[in-house]
């Protein structure tokens, strides 16, 4: 961005946005953006100042009994003891305090509660708009870098006297000033209606569009095509807006203007009307302006390098893997850190992170199957029963140990995450569907999917690992079993095995020591590798 | 199986097989439950490295005379006193979480929030001034319980974000098929054109609705969700009109001449309106497809009017199959 | 086998109002025969081929596919034809065998996967299988594109300037293949611009112009219409384009 000739950027912006705006089509942006948020600016919603009626359980007494509306699960009871009406309850609504201290004090409380609730109120309809007005930006940013190569006017544009800056930096002039006054237009139609006050907005809104915009150019600056071009921002631009807002709302709860300086959330808050005062105005715009021009800054220079991102190569197994393992811990163990976190009442129960886990880890499996565009061999057909008795003899072998519910004695950190398993193994014996959840989706995931490629000692071992981490011996070893089974009768003679194993692991266990269940676990690996003809997976 | 019906379904395995292999939409489909997840468990980690949450310590603020009243039944309850030369203050000026003082003959329970603690507080108050009711500090609820609101309104947020990506996804299969010849190529095959619009309603329809039930499900796995289900099915829906909306503002012929980001302003402006007419009106939105997603803020959802959401989605991915037929069918039509 | 009478075809053009693309082409590829379809840019062979690939509606006129009304049951006239538009029209992320499979398994084609593999085999892409269609260059598109066309084993074959963008080698054996095709008993109905090829396959030709049929028979009687020894000038000539030929 060394060279930036006023007169060149406001020609690029010109040519931007006569380019994507010719004819009818020049009145595209606006007419869309209007009719958006001129209603949700300008329109006075009805008015939600009336409390709803309360609903309360237990026996109303007779001086709230028209004031409030009985249900029999509602969580506030009220009852009555010794003459004194009593509410239970873990908060009581403003609603139902406002009708007890009408009913019962005659407006005149014994206790007056007083709220100064903590620094800003996290604002739900600003978010939900600027998300809409972020969303719009999708098409146009589309149509700047993306649109230039998929007309392929981009290499004309470069070998042009302009600078790689001025290129970018007037499309995102162009852009800016239009969704600027778009968003403006719409305002002070909301001030016409009373809806809207003046204030700060009228500028924070532009810096917060402004650094939409770079952000978008940022991230379409590699993409080859209007569609690549367009996903990107949505993907994107949404969650950033929500994060942006949510962290300069945290951390506007501890210093107003550090909230205020956040780019993109920031000028959205202040944009919202919820920080005032005039130097929370400059630093939004102040924090807003610089990451833009950072923002640009990286787009110029990848232009400088020229031509489109090169594409990753897609998928490969240690991606699959590692979005596999991360997708089973994630469900089934990341819950126990919230306990190791101090939020002991947060963790789900096992039962749902259980089915989550394992239809995560069968997703991939499937997913990354389609893409390879080869699907693993169940089982030939004449050998059906013989691998639904071996597989079902493998997994009664397997669940007469205490396998993965180790002797090993890990990291005390880790412990809270082994309680978690161990509990997790107990609801699969009585959870039908947790249990063919995990045997289902795991199976499609080591046997069905990385077998073809890591072979049976690597699938083990990421078995192991992913799935069985507390005791690794076993878990290869278990890992080897139900690879062999794989290997000999095809991926029907796994899943049994794996089945049976969960639905028999609580009820069999037989395992007096170490050497006892690692001998279970060797006869495991002989029954699933006795011959059994030729190898049904090429 | 009718040559129709078998058209359909081969078509949408195939689109299905075709966004498998496309890593803008795995990375769309992946990127909301991984990146909230990931989030809420490196949080928790994170505090879990620097030595746990602080605890911090539930108290009253009370001036030295109202200690000497109120001390030993605030300490029975769990809540410490502290000594401060003017509680009508220490709330306001971050001296305190909770104060209280005298008023004529009853109190003022001065806090920053009206949870359990504060509800503590005013039952002891309550109690001492003779109130004629007084609050009960109900049990705490069972795990997972707690944090189910605030994984609904997760859940609201990825739904409201598939459903984007709908429109995107849609209006750029479109896009892409028309530009690249697929559409071309296709239409001369012996089954009605309405079988390919078809196809690519439902492969789209199944994508989204997959990737947010998995989503959904991580959440449900992690922090618990109330009526997950509902979520998943609103959401899935919506993404799946959404994506329709986004076929048949970018699929026809003339839409190519306007340019992509035309049909997607369309489809955009069309979803984001049914979004904010949930948000302003939710007794309409609750009615609507995609509308539903943004109405269940006000509400939960009635089982009438989920029925009506499910008929009206089916019928918009009937008349978007419909209208490709109608544009793209030639002598099929 | 494939009949085309009297077909008319205009469009509605916001800048030039109505536009006649076809105005009463008609003739006849016999089984067997390679048919080229001749002329300039914009003269209304694709809209021609596009009405007779059950496409466009004709405002007028009748096409019969292999004695189907195409009009009457455009269904059970796709059913004996393949088009092959001068895009490939290959979804980029499919493998070349799945790409040739999906139309097989849409048209109910027995055993589609080892159909679509032996075509592929046939037409000397069988290497190309696993190969993702977004990869392939020009050429082997063509050939993908040919199998797809041939899976449920068309008479009618209707090929959109199928040599458009193809190396020597490539043009080569693109029209080699075609050939074989009619030699196998299939009309053949194609659309160019380039004489060479033109001489080099086809049986007879049509001249259109301004979406007229202007002459049609074996090229040497083209050749004694206008008057002329070499194609190009032959075009040039019964055309009216000044745009000489490739």
């Amino acid at each position: 961005m060394k060279r930036l000739r006023p007169s060149r950027l406001l020609s690029v912006a010109r040519r931007e946005l006569v380019r994507s705006a010719a004819g009818r089509r020049g009145w595209r942006f606006f007419a869309v953006a209007m009719f958006l948020l001129l209603p949700v600016s300008a329109l006075r919603l009805p008015s939600r100042d009336t409390p709803p009626t309360p609903v309360v359980a237990g026996e109303a007494p007779a001086a709230l009994q028209d004031a409030v509306v009985v249900q029999e699960r509602a969580p506030v009871t009220v009852g009555e003891a010794d003459g004194v009406v009593t509410v239970e309850a873990r908060g009581i609504a403003p609603a139902l305090r406002q009708v007890l201290e009408k009913r019962l004090e005659a407006g005149s409380p014994a206790v007056r509660l007083e709220l100064h609730p903590r620094g800003l109120t996290l604002p739900s309809r600003a978010l939900f708009v600027a998300l809409l007005a972020i969303s719009l930006l999708t098409g146009p940013l589309a149509e700047t870098l993306p649109g230039e190569r998929e007309g392929r006017t981009m290499e004309v544009l470069l070998s042009t006297s302009l600078s790689r800056g001025e290129i970018v930096v007037g499309k995102w002039l162009a852009w800016t000033a239009s969704a600027s006054f778009t968003a403006l237009v719409a305002g002070f139609g909301g001030m016409v209606t009373g809806a809207i006050a003046p204030g700060p907005w009228v500028v924070a809104m532009p810096a917060a569009l402004g650094v939409a915009v770079a952000l978008g150019l940022w991230l379409v600056r590699g993409a080859a095509d209007l569609v690549g071009g367009a996903a990107a921002p949505m993907r994107v631009l949404p969650v950033v807006a929500v994060v942006g807002v949510g962290v300069a709302w945290g951390l506007g709860n501890q210093a107003t203007l550090l909230g205020a300086a956040v780019p993109l959330g920031g000028a959205l808050l202040v944009a919202s009307g919820l920080v005032p005062g005039v130097l929370p105005v400059l630093a939004a715009v102040g924090g807003s302006l610089l990451a833009s021009g950072g923002l640009l800054w990286a787009t110029t220079r990848s232009l400088d390098r020229q031509g489109v991102k090169p594409r990753a190569r897609d998928g490969g197994y240690v991606g699959t893997l590692v979005l596999g393992g991360l997708g089973w811990w994630l469900a089934v163990a990341g819950p126990a850190t919230f306990v190791l976190g101090g939020a002991e009442d947060l963790p789900a129960p096992l039962d749902a992170s259980l089915v989550a886990g394992g239809v995560l880890i069968g997703a991939t499996a499937v997913v990354a199957l389609l893409r390879e565009g080869r699907m693993p061999d169940l089982c030939p057909p004449r050998r059906v029963p013989q691998a639904l008795i071996r597989g079902l003899m493998v997994g009664v072998a397997l669940s007469a140990t205490e396998l993965g519910l180790g002797s090993v004695a890990g990291p005390a950190w880790a412990l809270p995450l082994r309680v978690r398993l161990e509990l997790a193994l107990m609801p699969a014996i009585v959870g039908t569907g947790a249990a063919v959840a995990v045997a289902v989706g795991s199976e499609l995931f080591f046997r069905g999917f990385l077998h073809r490629r890591l072979g049976l000692v690597g699938t083990a071992v990421a078995w192991a690992v992913v799935v069985m981490p507390m005791d690794p011996v076993r878990g290869v070893l278990s890992g080897l079993a139900l690879g062999l089974l794989q290997q000999r009768l095809g991926l029907l003679a796994p899943l049994a095995a794996h089945l049976a194993w969960v639905f028999f692991i609580g009820k069999l266990q037989v395992g007096g020591g170490e050497w006892v269940d690692l001998a279970l676990v060797g006869l495991a690996c002989v029954l699933a590798a006795l011959r059994a003809g030729p190898k049904a997976d090429g | 199986m009718s040559a129709s019906l078998r058209a359909v379904v081969v078509g949408t395995l195939a689109v299905l097989l075709r966004l498998s292999r496309e890593g803008m939409v795995l990375r769309a489909l992946a990127w909301p439950g991984l990146l909230a997840a990931v989030a809420l468990v490196g949080t928790a980690s994170v505090v879990a490295a620097f030595g746990g949450r602080e605890q911090i310590e539930p108290h009253v603020a009370l001036s030295a005379e109202e200690v000497a009243i109120m001390g030993p039944s605030l300490d029975e309850v769990g809540l410490t006193v502290r000594l401060d030369p003017d509680p009508t203050t220490a709330v306001q000026e971050g001296r305190a979480e909770r104060a209280a003082w005298r008023e004529g003959e009853g109190w003022v329970l001065s806090a920053r929030d009206a949870g359990v603690h504060s509800l503590r507080a005013e039952m002891v108050l309550r109690e001492e001034a003779g109130a004629s009711w007084r609050p009960v500090v109900a049990p705490e609820p069972p795990a997972g319980k707690a944090a189910t609101a605030q994984a609904g309104r997760m859940g609201a947020l990825v739904a409201v974000l598939f459903v984007l990506y709908g429109v995107v996804m849609g209006a750029g299969l479109a896009w892409r098929d028309r530009g690249e010849g697929v559409v071309e190529a296709s239409l001369p095959l012996p089954v009605p054109a309405w079988t390919h619009g078809a196809s690519r309603v439902l492969g789209l329809g199944i994508a989204l609705g997959g990737g947010l039930w998995l989503t959904i499900l991580l959440l449900h796995g992690l922090i618990g969700m109330e009526r997950p289900s509902a979520w998943a099915g609103h959401g899935a829906l919506g993404a799946a009109v959404s994506a329709a909306v986004g076929l048949a503002t970018t699929g026809g012929a003339g839409a190519q001449k306007k340019g992509f980001s035309a049909g997607l302003s369309r489809a955009m402006v069309l979803v984001a309106g049914l979004l904010g007419l949930g948000f302003g009106l939710p007794w309409v939105g609750a009615w609507l497809p995609v509308a539903s997603l943004a109405a269940a803020g006000a509400g939960p959802w009635s089982p009438v009017a989920d029925v009506v959401v499910v008929l009206l989605s089916a019928l918009s991915l009937a008349a978007c199959a419909g209208w490709w037929g109608r544009h793209h069918g030639g002598l099929g039509r | 086998m494939l009949l085309a009478e009297d077909l008319h075809r205009a469009f509605q053009d916001p800048d030039r109002g109505t536009v006649d693309a076809v105005v009463g082409i008609g003739f006849e590829v016999r089984a067997g025969e390679i048919y080229a379809l001749l002329g300039p840019n914009g003269a209304g062979k694709t809209t021609t081929l596009r009405m007779l690939a059950t496409l466009l509606r004709p405002d007028r006129g009748r096409v019969l596919v292999d004695g189907i009304d195409a009009k009457r049951d455009p269904l059970g006239a796709r059913a004996k034809l393949a088009y092959v538009p001068a895009e490939a029209g290959l979804e980029p992320q499919l493998r070349a065998l799945e790409a040739v499979e999906l139309f097989a398994r849409i048209q109910g084609v027995k055993q589609p996967r080892q159909r679509a593999q032996a075509l592929l085999e046939e037409l000397g892409a069988g290497a190309l299988a696993g190969a993702t269609c977004g990869t392939l260059s020009t050429g082997q598109k063509r050939r993908v594109v040919l199998a797809r066309a041939l899976v449920h084993d068309p008479p009618v074959l209707l090929l959109d300037e199928p040599t458009d963008g193809l190396d020597v080698p490539g043009r080569r054996d693109v029209l080699g293949l075609v050939r074989r095709l009619a030699a196998e008993g299939r009309a053949v109905l194609l659309s160019s611009h380039i004489m060479g090829e033109v001489e080099a396959v086809a049986t007879r030709a049509g001249v259109v112009a301004r979406g007229q049929l202007v002459a049609e028979g074996t090229l040497d009687e083209l050749r004694e219409i206008a008057g002329e020894r070499d194609l190009s000038e032959v075009f040039v000539k019964l055309t009216g384009d000044g745009s000489a030929p490739a």
